[in-house]
């Protein structure tokens, strides 16, 4: 037979051992759960811009207003987390300009209604009034996160104002817009007022609740969320308890200043009268308000003094109580996305990290063993010297040096900088062994240099113990940088678990009960660290069987 | 007795030489970080000079602006060499002479000194606590284990300890809060006000001593089964692998064969040859978990060093991240020393003059 160049050998070689190793792999249970998950996680991070929202990462930490302006909800849980409960989610609802009424009357108003300056009075401004009707359904047990109304264009000239004369000086007041009407119909027929004629409340100037109508500008876009819009107005609030009692018949004299917070939550609810009697006694959490299902209509009426306004509407939106596969955190962030991503650096750090660290000690104890003597010596003193400092507090203390300029990719070298001397006392005990074997006394007889014989003799005699170690050293790489970003020390960059895990903390998720925010990314790192572990037990197994117990 | 004298003496050197390398790291640290926060003071300093200067009318020449800029420098101590500096700061943390904090985040006083030592004891009574919890019960479970290898809780300990040894200790304590604190209220979702509370106590005598149990009872179960429940798989797994081991040596064979009893085989002899391992890996897990639990003290807001560490990071209070690291460290190595001690009185073959190691 005629002899084949040693390169076809030694794939041959490479062949049949990994196949003996699969089919010894083959038989431990948990070595292939893990192998099976890892490549599940790889194949997952690797094609994420093809399943992911890649936009949603990009904007993740650096431009919190994309999330605005895509109208996520903020703050919701995941859309099937209703399954187990009595009360379903109410969905989202976007209402078209086809269904929206839109009213524009060009009438002559006092100009006092548009500034507190006395002399404004009995003067005459050809105001218009626009009446915006907004029809919706809420199908849900749970009050829909906000309503928001969707501007595409506002265009109002507010700086001509109104001119008037004071003897020979012509001076010009400014024109402030003004709510006239503000109401929400529900569907058991009561019209519950925030601003209205009569008793109600009326719209006061220099007070810009909703952040509309407009105190000035053009613009080509404007979103009003109403929730926060209307959340804590005294005028609205004493409006509402007024229509509350018109529509009910209920006096409410209990004010409260949580209630006035939640005019939202009460509008929707199912017992206005019960719901801020809710409110009023104490904490409670959205999920406890009951919503009242059925079709609604919400009248906004106002009044600009300018009679070449322009203003048309995009589109409403009933924010959802609920979002997506994970929900949303308080920013509106898609939490399935950021896991999603996350998985990406969990792996690259985590790999990264045990492979430069562990076969940088392998080699390290390897020479040190090999050697011996003084080398060996001053070689041990340095690795224990290392290996006996505390992990976390000098890695907060060089990575803090840094500041912000720290990126993921320093953070790697640190990791690794304090991470390779354990594996560098066992390969360094096993190189102690191997020196004395008879091969490597062989080669060095026939000239082998140090170099060729500490690589090419016994470092790869040490190599399966070596993958074993790198396996197994992934989770603490994860935790460890985990950690970091928890205590705000990571890259500022990117999306990692430990970063969404420090937002949750700062915005006190544990609190407002998120736990789709703060679930998720720890259970990430568990299972992405469980299936390193898993597979590192298995190699451990199967290629170092002296160690086995 | 000569060999374990000179074991005792080498270990001391080699501990003190670790001790000198870490504090020469963080005092360069601290230097580099306390240089450029003087430099930056002395740059406001004189950016306010020259604002002041232009409002009288009389804004300052190239030359004005660096004349003053060189004698703020000397004021701030600027012209000395970074060695000089590097001495200066070396003798303020041999003796934890650190300055003031703008408020103080653990106790009444805003010296870093009396924060940091406050600190020290509240990471220790936490610790310990769980620690001795935690041996206890990983001794047991892990002997039982032992003499059931293969079992069912052998293999859901073992599977348990390969979970808790992957997830972050810190987030079972945010998912215990969340759910035993706000969720259920159990427990205060906040330890901070611990002392208060102690102090709070109106009883006397044997009452007083009641309530406080109670109380601490009531503050340090969340944390103190936080810590433990994230150790313990991997210790349990541990002990039992240790045990397993030193079962498989013939004189327990020899001992079994004379007859004695199952239980003192096990207690008696497996346990007493088994304790220098044993007692080495409880120093070191005490180190390793005290490493990665500080966060665990900032998630529950208790007021020890991982307070320190969460509040000093959010402030940006440098001498309080310095002090904590360096104390930390000597706390490190001091256990590390004991423990390399002890295994030294507690393993015969060491003793008694063999090899050292």
């Amino acid at each position: 037979m005629a002899r084949q160049p040693v390169r076809y050998r030694r794939l041959r070689e490479w062949k049949r051992s990994a196949s003996w190793f699969l089919s010894e792999l083959r038989r431990s249970r948990t070595g292939m759960f893990g192998l099976v998950m890892i490549i599940v996680f790889v194949v997952a991070s690797v094609t994420f811009p093809y399943y992911g929202d890649t936009e949603v990462i990009a904007n993740w930490n650096t431009n919190l207003q994309y999330f605005k302006d895509k109208l996520y909800p903020k703050g919701v849980p995941p859309c099937w987390a209703d399954v187990f409960s009595t009360k379903k989610y109410t969905s989202s609802q976007i209402i078209l300009p086809g269904d929206i009424n839109i009213v524009r009357e060009v009438e002559v108003v006092d100009a006092s209604n548009f500034t507190t300056n006395p002399r404004a009075k009995g003067l005459n401004v050809t105001a218009v009034i626009y009446r915006i009707e907004i029809p919706f359904m809420v199908d849900g047990d749970v009050v829909p996160k906000d309503l928001i109304l969707v501007f595409d264009n506002v265009t109002y000239n507010q700086t001509k104002g109104l001119e008037i004369k004071i003897g020979p000086i012509k001076r010009n007041i400014p024109l402030v817009p003004y709510i006239s009407l503000f109401y929400f119909e529900r569907p058991d027929g009561a019209k519950l007022y925030l601003v209205g004629k009569g008793g109600y409340f009326k719209h006061k100037i220099n007070e810009n609740p909703l952040g509309w109508p407009p105190q000035s500008y053009t613009s080509n876009r404007t979103i009003v969320a109403l929730r926060s819009g209307i959340a804590g107005i005294e005028g609205f609030y004493n409006s509402l308890l007024a229509s509350i009692y018109d529509a009910y018949g209920v006096n409410i004299t209990e004010r409260s200043y949580d209630a006035a917070f939640r005019i939202m939550d009460i509008i929707f609810s199912y017992d206005p009268v019960e719901t801020h009697k809710l409110f009023a006694g104490g904490e409670t959490e959205i999920e406890d308000v009951r919503a009242l299902k059925g079709s609604y209509k919400m009248v906004l009426e106002f009044v600009i003094p300018d009679n070449k306004s322009v203003i048309s509407l995009e589109r409403a939106v009933l924010q959802a109580s609920c979002y997506g596969l994970l929900g949303t955190d308080t920013n509106g962030r898609d939490i399935w996305q950021g896991l999603l991503y996350g998985l990406r650096w969990a792996l690259i750090i985590g790999l990264l990290t045990s492979f430069l660290s562990t076969m940088f000690g392998a080699l390290y104890g390897v020479i040190g063993g090999y050697f011996g003597g003084l080398v060996d010596e001053i070689m041990l003193r340095i690795a224990q010297t290392i290996y006996a400092l505390p992990l976390l507090p000098f890695l907060i203390i060089l990575v803090w040096t840094f500041g912000k300029a720290i990126t993921v990719w320093w953070i790697i070298i640190l990791l690794v900088l304090f991470s390779w001397p354990g594996t560098s006392f066992i390969t360094r005990s096993m190189a102690l062994q191997l020196k004395e074997e008879p091969y490597v006394e062989v080669a060095r007889a026939l000239g082998a240099g140090h170099a060729r014989i500490v690589t090419l003799y016994i470092f790869p005699q040490v190599l399966p113990y070596v993958f074993a170690s790198i396996a197994l050293s992934v989770p603490g790489a994860i935790v460890a940088e985990a950690s970091l970003s928890f205590l705000g020390l990571g890259d500022v960059e990117i999306v990692t678990w430990g970063r969404m895990l420090r937002d949750a903390q700062l915005a006190q998720a544990s609190l407002s009960g998120m736990w789709w925010w703060i679930v998720p990314p720890g259970l990430g790192i568990a299972l992405v660290g469980l299936s390193f572990v898993m597979l590192g037990y298995a190699l451990d197994a199967i290629l170092n069987p002296k160690l086995r117990r | 007795m000569s060999s374990i004298l000179r074991i005792i003496v080498g270990k001391f050197v080699n501990t003190l030489i670790t001790l000198a390398i870490a504090t020469a790291i963080i005092t360069a640290v601290f230097s580099y970080q306390s240089l450029q926060t003087l430099q930056l003071n002395a740059e406001e300093e004189l950016q306010a000079w020259i604002l002041q200067m232009s409002r009288q009318g009389r804004p300052p020449t190239e030359e004005q602006i660096e004349l003053m800029r060189e004698s703020l420098y000397k004021q701030y101590g600027l012209d000395r060499s970074f060695m000089e500096w590097t001495f200066i700061y070396l003798r303020k943390l041999l003796f934890l002479d650190l300055g003031n904090t703008r408020t103080p985040f653990i106790g009444d006083s805003t010296l870093v000194k009396d924060q940091l030592l406050l600190a020290m004891k509240n990471t220790i009574i936490l610790f310990m606590t769980a620690l001795l919890i935690q041996t206890f019960i990983g001794l047991l479970i892990g002997l039982y284990i032992a003499t059931r290898p293969g079992g069912l809780l052998d293999k859901s300990i073992s599977l348990y300890g390969m979970v808790s040894y992957s997830l972050p200790s810190w987030w079972l304590g945010i998912l215990a809060i969340y759910y035993f604190s706000f969720k259920l209220g159990w427990f205060p979702s906040s330890l901070k006000d611990v002392y208060f509370q102690v102090s709070q106590i109106q009883a006397t005598g044997f009452e007083a001593i009641v309530e406080k149990l109670k109380l601490w009872a009531y503050y340090l179960t969340l944390p103190v089964s936080v810590i433990v429940l994230s150790s313990i798989g991997a210790w349990a797994y541990l002990v039992r692998n240790i045990v397993i081991g030193v079962m498989q040596e013939d004189f327990v064979t020899v001992t079994r064969a004379k007859g004695i009893p199952e239980r003192r085989t096990l207690y008696g002899h497996v346990l007493r040859t088994s304790s220098p391992p044993i007692v080495t890996y409880i120093a070191l897990s005490m180190v390793f978990t005290l490493g990665g639990a500080i966060i665990t003290e900032a998630v529950f807001n208790w007021p020890g060093m991982g307070l320190i560490y969460w509040a000093a990071l959010l402030q940006g209070e440098a001498p309080l991240l310095i002090g904590a690291t360096y104390i930390l460290t000597v706390l490190f190595l001091l256990v590390y020393f004991i423990t390399d001690l002890l295994y030294a009185l507690l393993d015969p073959r060491v003793r008694l003059g063999g090899a050292t190691r």
